[in-house]
């Protein structure tokens, strides 16, 4: 037991004590009455002489009643509370991890609380014990709160008020998403930094008292230093026992000879140290089309010099299956394990379909004759005034890709292009100086889904247009003169460029220029893309086009709530960040139409660091490695007795205007 | 129900006339009525009842011895003829009756819904009448009233009034009294004991609430050859205050002396005040009784007809 505010209390009861004594010292103020003789009053009234002044006090219930309420009031003022250990001044920074892994449910023994549930009560208590003050105490320790998952979020920042800092713990929502400190350690040394306009040394970082409850599960953990002054205490969460087998990766194609089929591919990961068998199954619209026959066996993670401990993978691909239109494509490991989520991956394959393909100022034979061998839907050969009309009355809408070979094109409208040659008028791409000669490839992306099969070893360029890339611009192929193929993704224009034309090389007659185009072609048009996508990871952004005439947008949530999305440009619209795993269902109305049209979106949760679930023993910064010690809660935990004595001291006060009551009835 | 007054009543609220104090309607129910003394008194003139004073009467009651100093015109001479020695002839007179009325002007009559002192105007100027309607010696007397100047003006008294002639000189002298004084009742009570003319009836027309006591005052006039009502007038607030309304943290002040009393008037103090009241009023009946002085206790809102023509006569005051 301990008293924040022992001698607020003793004021305010030697404040008021002697005043209700001497109320019941001093006469009553009363109304004057002209009464013909004050004869049988005087002989009858016993009340005469208590109110004389300054008689003997006479003991009454009521004074008595009065006094102990005066006294409980007080007690509460004092705030007795029970002690919760440390108190601490100064600047704490609390960090709550509330990514993926803080949600498995080993918080507690008994397996009730997830870990971010656990966590939360833990750093409530750790805040009653940092706050120095109560109520009317002065003096309290500043603390702030930030919670991160792949993105860091403020809480609060550095408060002194007890009940903001424990509503800002309690407010902490769960997430799906990854766990990157970093962000919170910067937004932590950012209110941290003290700028001082007298000061010759520039902003100040104050030293802070880091808190971290976490897993130890932290993706970036190895790029962050503490600083100077900075101390970090790791408490604990979760059992650091508990095992865990996810998807890894997902993925769906449909086989260029037979776009009616989808073929999925799936890899688990075992991050535990024992093999693990386990069943996998298919869903598609929600139908269950396949289960694996025999268990498929995960080896065990191993210990690898330079690498740390690498998880066991197991690639599988299922049987082709025939669906010619869109689905969902949802696989999901059998039986049970800490982490749920990362047991199920989704897929959204788009509908099997025909290109139609626009080649706009048509040099290249070789170009026009790839095309021409491709299984498209149709094949246009515009001019360069064709495609300006086009642009400019929004008919190229018509096409699924436009190829610009070499074509010196005014107009971007939104589509999806390849270009070659000259460079496109379009943000992130700004050609500069002479144009280079001589160039061979240095370095590709060979994981890229347009680079696939494309082997540019031989590749000889003549000259080529020197561009710098900007935001928003992958450079896919390197030369020693800048960028040769890049990707720009401008939201409603995608675009393949190549920086030089295909007749001023040999690429035309290297068997990578044929495998290239029909890759970029299907990559832009949407049939590859789903091969290379693995959805959306919890903490990025649904990002997506919808036709400008799209309203009344809403968006289904995993968990069935809908959301009203409001946009000024439905062409490209961004939602998000997504929090929760699962399919996001984006809805919408269009003109002339009475059916809500609708696109689906999955999100997966396949980060490697994320599957890893069992809480790690200590964080490794890049130089410190900081030991963990279990988190606490539930214990006790710091009471406030004063809410009780009001309660207390109000029943006080109606049993003793009830007694009054009686009093002043019966005598 | 009446509110409990504030103060003394308003002075429009007073009688001016003598209508004011006994109308003719009453008067003309008065007239049948006399005044009733339990005992036989001699009088100054030749009236309508029977006295004990033996003298000029025709019919003879006694001999007595003559001593020194009696009347010689009543020595029976023809005993002294016959027995050499004097005596005395004593004879039944027929004689007027001796009515006094004492009204006390005091500062605690001039309170109460109605008033007291109003209330004890009327009821001596009802008794008045019927003294002088029938012949009877009426006098009146007050004690404790002011003077024009708005001093003390002690005992005041009119004497020797008789015959209804003289009903509007008795109405006047009454409204012209103005109460507001303080006690003086002992000696008022004293004074007309000592300038008592003749024996009678006598009826005292106050609430008795003396703080030096009623007592002595009462021993003045008892025993003395008067027959001696003591009306008791109480306004109804003073008989039962809590039903008028008082109530709260009250400091109360005395009309007469200003002393204050601080009570806090609840049910208590309420029931006790009633005890309190009950007690005094038995004292005073008790002390009546052991001297011979019929006590009525008056309630201000007794209807005064009711009260003379039904009540005093039950009481046998009046017939």
């Amino acid at each position: 037991m301990t008293w924040l505010t022992p001698l607020f209390g003793g004021i305010v009861l030697a404040a008021v004590v002697p005043p209700l004594l001497a109320l019941y010292f001093l006469r009553l103020r009363r109304t004057r009455r002209v009464i013909p003789s004050t004869l049988l009053w005087k002989r009858s009234v016993e009340d005469l002489r208590a109110n004389a002044p300054f008689q003997r006090l006479r003991p009454t219930l009521l004074l008595l009643l009065q006094l102990l309420l005066l006294a409980l009031l007080a007690v509460a003022l004092m705030q007795p509370r029970f002690d919760g250990g440390e108190r601490r001044d100064g600047r704490t920074v609390l960090l709550i991890d509330n990514s993926a892994s803080m949600n498995v449910l080993d918080g507690d023994d008994a397996g009730t609380q997830s870990r971010l549930q656990f966590a939360k009560a833990s750093a409530i208590e750790r805040i009653e014990a940092l706050h120095g003050g109560g109520v009317f105490s002065g003096s309290a320790a500043e603390i702030m709160v930030v919670a991160f998952n792949d993105v860091a979020e403020i809480r609060t920042p550095f408060t002194d008020s007890r009940q903001a800092a424990i509503a800002a713990v309690e407010g902490i929502e769960p997430t799906d998403g990854r766990s990157v400190i970093g962000g919170g350690l910067q937004l932590a040394r950012a209110f941290l930094t003290v700028i001082d306009p007298d000061s010759q040394t520039g902003p100040v970082a104050a030293p802070a008292a880091l808190e971290l409850w976490s897993d130890g599960r932290i993706t970036d953990l190895g790029d962050q230093v503490l600083r100077a002054g900075e101390t970090i205490d790791y408490h604990r969460v979760g059992s650091m026992e508990t095992e865990n087998i996810g998807i890894a990766s997902i993925a769906a194609q449909r086989p260029y000879d037979a776009l009616g089929q989808i073929q999925v591919f799936v890899a688990i990961e075992n991050p535990t140290a024992a093999r693990r068998s386990v069943d996998l199954q298919l869903s598609v619209n929600g139908a269950v089309r396949s289960i694996t026959a025999r268990k498929v066996e995960i080896p065990a993670s191993q210990e690898k010099p330079g690498l740390g401990q690498v998880a066991g993978r197991k690639q599988f691909s299922f049987a082709p299956f025939d669906q010619e239109r869109d689905a969902i494509i949802e696989v999901l490991v059998l039986g049970e394990d800490g982490q749920p989520i990362d047991n199920v991956a989704a897929l959204i394959v788009p509908p099997a379909k025909r290109l139609r393909v626009a080649v706009v100022d048509a040099e290249s034979f070789v170009l026009r004759s790839i095309l021409e061998g491709m299984n498209l839907k149709s094949l246009d050969l515009l001019d360069l005034a064709e495609y300006e009309q086009l642009a400019e009355r929004g008919g190229l809408d018509a096409y699924d890709v436009i190829v610009l070979d070499d074509a010196a094109v005014k107009a971007m409208p939104p589509g999806r292009y390849l270009s070659f040659g000259r460079t496109p008028p379009i943000e992130g791409v700004t050609e500069f100086g002479n144009m280079a000669t001589g160039v061979i490839v240095r370095r590709s992306s060979e994981d890229h889904p347009i680079l696939r099969y494309v082997n540019l070893d031989e590749l000889y360029i003549s000259s080529m247009h020197k561009v710098t890339t900007g935001p928003g611009v992958t450079t896919l192929v390197e030369s020693g003169d800048g960028a040769l193929v890049v990707a720009i993704d401008r939201g409603p224009v995608q675009m393949i460029h190549v920086t030089f034309d295909p007749l001023d090389s040999n690429w035309p007659y290297l068997r990578s220029f044929v495998n290239f185009v029909p890759n970029a072609v299907e990559y832009l048009g949407g049939l590859g893309e789903a091969l290379a996508t693995t959805g959306i990871a919890p903490g990025e952004p649904i990002v997506t086009r919808l036709p400008d005439q799209a309203k009344e947008i809403r968006i289904r949530l995993p968990d069935g709530s809908e959301e009203s999305v409001e946009t000024g440009d439905p062409s490209n619209l961004a939602w998000g960040p997504v929090r929760r795993t699962g399919l996001y269902e984006l809805s919408w109305e269009e003109p002339g139409t009475s059916d809500r049209r609708q696109r689906v979106f999955a999100v997966n949760q396949l980060d490697a660091t994320e599957r890893r679930i069992d809480a790690a023993e200590s964080i490794d910064f890049s130089v410190d490695v900081i030991g963990g010690s279990a988190a606490k809660a539930g214990g006790t935990r710091w009471q406030d007795f004063w809410p009780w004595i009001l309660g207390v001291a109000l029943a006080l006060m109606i049993l003793e205007w009830w007694i009054w009551q009686r009093q002043s009835a019966a005598g | 129900m009446t509110r409990f007054p504030e103060g003394p009543p308003p002075a429009a609220s007073r009688p001016t006339k003598i209508d004011d104090l006994i109308d003719g309607r009453l008067m003309a129910r008065l007239d049948h009525l006399d005044v009733v003394s339990r005992k036989i008194f001699n009088g100054r003139v030749q009236g309508e009842r029977r006295s004990k004073r033996r003298g000029q009467s025709v019919e003879f009651a006694d001999f007595r011895p003559y001593v020194h100093g009696d009347d010689l015109r009543f020595v029976d001479w023809n005993i002294y003829g016959r027995l050499d020695r004097l005596f005395l002839k004593i004879f039944l007179e027929e004689e007027d009756l001796s009515m006094i009325v004492v009204v006390d002007a005091s500062s605690s009559m001039h309170w109460g819904d109605p008033a007291k002192f109003d209330y004890a105007r009327r009821l001596a100027m009802a008794l008045g009448y019927i003294g002088l309607v029938n012949q009877n010696r009426v006098s009146l007397a007050a004690f404790g009233g002011l003077d024009a100047e708005g001093e003390p003006a002690g005992l005041q008294r009119i004497s020797n009034l008789r015959g209804r002639r003289r009903t509007h000189e008795m109405g006047r002298w009454l409204l012209d009294i103005e109460p507001g004084g303080a006690g003086g009742f002992e000696d008022a009570m004293r004074r007309i004991a000592l300038t008592r003319q003749g024996r009678g009836v006598m009826i005292v027309l106050s609430d008795f609430l003396q703080k030096d006591g009623f007592e002595r005052g009462l021993r003045y006039v008892s025993g003395r050859g008067y027959d001696v009502h003591a009306m008791q007038i109480l306004a109804p607030q003073e008989i039962d205050p809590g039903r008028h309304g008082m109530s709260g943290d009250l400091r109360l002040v005395d009309l007469e002396d200003d002393d204050q009393a601080e009570v806090t008037v609840n049910a208590a103090v309420l029931r006790g005040y009633r005890e309190r009241l009950d007690a005094y009023c038995g004292a005073l009946r008790d002390h009546c009784i052991r001297r011979s002085i019929m006590h009525t206790l008056v309630d201000t809102s007794t209807d005064l007809d009711a009260l003379l023509l039904d009540y005093l006569r039950k009481r046998g005051l009046l017939r």
